[in-house]
């Protein structure tokens, strides 16, 4: 039972992946896309094996920036998120403020942490950090204020300390809104990081300035896709990874991993 | 653990508004002796589930006073356990960890609590599905663990708001017998909310017609059969006499409720 499941979990996306790719070469043989526009799929890859080796460095690298900041988002997110559902006044004072700073764009961000920290890897984590800390704020906030009113008050008739029904009801009760704004995050955070060192444009051997340099050389055009490739694993990594502790830490109780079993 | 012996009730000239708006319940007067089994029936609006909440001290009274062995419900709430509508389980404990909640949020220590968790879960019948989630359980058992999850505090007084009505009628009719069962085991004073009269005379030796606008109570019928109750006390002419006469009364009340609704 399990078995066809999963064979069919994984069927779909195999079988879309195939007729895009199909439709990928057919394209350029009927359209004649010259391969400076658009590759073909063997040419991107055959770009990733020609640059593997300052492209996986850079990959390297940019991930570990990536990870830094999208870790300070989950931590500095779940602490404010606390923050915020622990009282109405400080949620209504202080909320819009983070959604100040969620508005303004990257590619204006990223001029002033320069000119803060300089163009070098504390902007390019900074970020990450502030790209992926918006969603894992929402989410849990969300999450704190909704625990079910039923299991409140059975936590009441049953006198459960205040500290009690935060540990025992409140918290585990907000796991499953947090785990879900931390893979949102988890998509973000490798996107920050990439935009930070393409818009910074000064830290070597890594997946943004790669890009710059690759954009810049008309020779190097299927390189350039190579990048976007390397992005897209290096983005399924980040959530995959989540997708994985989250299926754990919930396989028992909620339907999302449930379905995932 | 010692069970607390069956707790008294008394409600004093009770009303209860919610802000400014109407009053919902207006001067009840009730009490229940150690060991009843109070039955509350009535149309929707008529207050029951707000008696229930006022007698759980979830909410304060407007007028008069609540007393549970001669204290206000909420320094009583050692001796007082809830049912609600919903089983109300942790999605994210298994059977067992949900029974012991009471005790672990009394600072009971592990091993015995979970002895006394396995030994309610025994009494309900549920022991070989301890493990499990309650996503795994059917809507009777996640209310047969509710049931052990209330009893594990061994309450003098059980608080029941319509729990069994969502289940079909085989599973309604079993755990009421369960729950008789369980209180020759334990006593304990119930109040139980429902909207049968066939289980309200099944389970109680009193039950409370209650009309609405504003919610009071409209008549007590006596329910003469004693405990321990057969199952097949719901076969005998006697029952169905009881039931047919409550039903009348409710019909009364709820035609008065009308009525008053209208004028």
């Amino acid at each position: 039972m399990s078995g066809t499941r999963k064979t069919s979990q994984w069927q779909s996306p195999v079988l879309a992946g195939a007729a895009i790719l199909a439709l990928w070469y057919a394209a350029i043989a009927v359209f004649k896309i010259p391969a400076f526009i658009l590759p073909a799929p063997h040419e991107i890859l055959a770009a990733v094996g020609r640059e593997q080796a300052s492209l996986f460095p850079a990959a390297w690298r940019t991930g570990g920036v990536a990870l830094a900041g999208f870790g300070a988002a989950v931590l500095g997110g779940a602490a404010l998120a606390l923050a915020l559902a622990s009282s109405r006044r400080v949620k209504a004072a202080v909320y819009p403020w983070v959604l100040v700073v969620q508005m303004v764009p990257v590619v204006v961000l990223v001029p002033i942490f320069v000119i803060w920290w300089g163009a070098g890897t504390p902007s390019i984590l900074a970020i990450a950090f502030v790209i992926s800390f918006f969603p894992i704020v929402a989410s849990t906030t969300l999450g704190l204020v909704s625990t079910d009113r039923g299991l409140l008050e059975l936590f009441a008739v049953l006198q459960a300390s205040k500290a009690q029904e935060i540990f025992l009801l409140r918290l585990p009760y907000a796991l499953p809104y947090f785990l879900s704004g931390v893979k949102i995050a988890a998509t973000l955070a490798p996107i920050g990081a990439i935009s930070g060192e393409f818009l910074a444009g000064t830290t070597p051997d890594s997946l943004g300035y790669l890009l710059l340099i690759y954009r810049s050389d008309p020779g190097k055009r299927p390189e350039v896709f190579a990048i976007a490739l390397v992005a897209c694993a290096l983005g399924f990594l980040f959530v995959g990874a989540v997708q994985l502790l989250s299926n754990r830490l919930l396989r028992h109780w909620h339907e999302s991993a449930v379905s995932a079993e | 653990m010692t069970a607390p012996p069956p707790a008294s009730v008394a409600l004093e000239a009770v009303g209860k508004r919610f802000g400014a708006g109407p009053e919902v319940l207006t001067s009840v007067t009730l009490t229940a002796k150690p060991g009843d089994f109070i039955a509350l029936i009535g149309p929707s609006g008529c207050g029951k589930t707000t008696l229930l909440r006022l007698l759980a001290g979830l909410t304060p009274p407007s007028a008069g006073a609540v007393m549970l062995d001669g204290v206000i419900p909420t320094q009583a709430r050692d001796h007082l356990s809830f049912i609600f509508q919903e089983p109300t389980l942790l999605p994210w404990l298994s059977a067992r960890r949900n029974v012991e909640l009471p005790l672990r949020l009394q600072g009971m220590e592990k091993a015995s609590r979970r002895e006394k968790a396995e030994e309610m879960l025994r009494l309900v019948g549920l022991e070989t599905v301890a493990a499990q989630y309650p996503r795994q359980l059917s809507g009777g058992m996640k209310m047969r663990v509710s049931l052990a999850r209330a009893l594990t505090r061994r309450p003098g007084l059980l608080l029941l708001d319509e729990p069994f009505a969502a289940l079909d009628e085989m599973t309604r009719n079993r755990l009421n017998e369960d729950l008789l069962r369980l209180r020759e085991q334990a006593p304990f004073t119930a109040f139980f909310v429902t909207h049968s009269v066939g289980e309200a005379v099944f389970l109680s030796n009193r039950v409370f017609v209650l009309a609405a606008n504003p919610g009071r109570v409209a008549a007590e019928i006596v329910v003469p059969f004693p405990y321990p109750r057969p199952a097949e006390l719901r076969e005998t002419l006697e029952y169905q006499q009881v039931v047919a006469r409550a039903t009348a009364m409710l019909r009364a009340s709820g035609g008065a409720t009308m009525k008053g609704t209208a004028a």
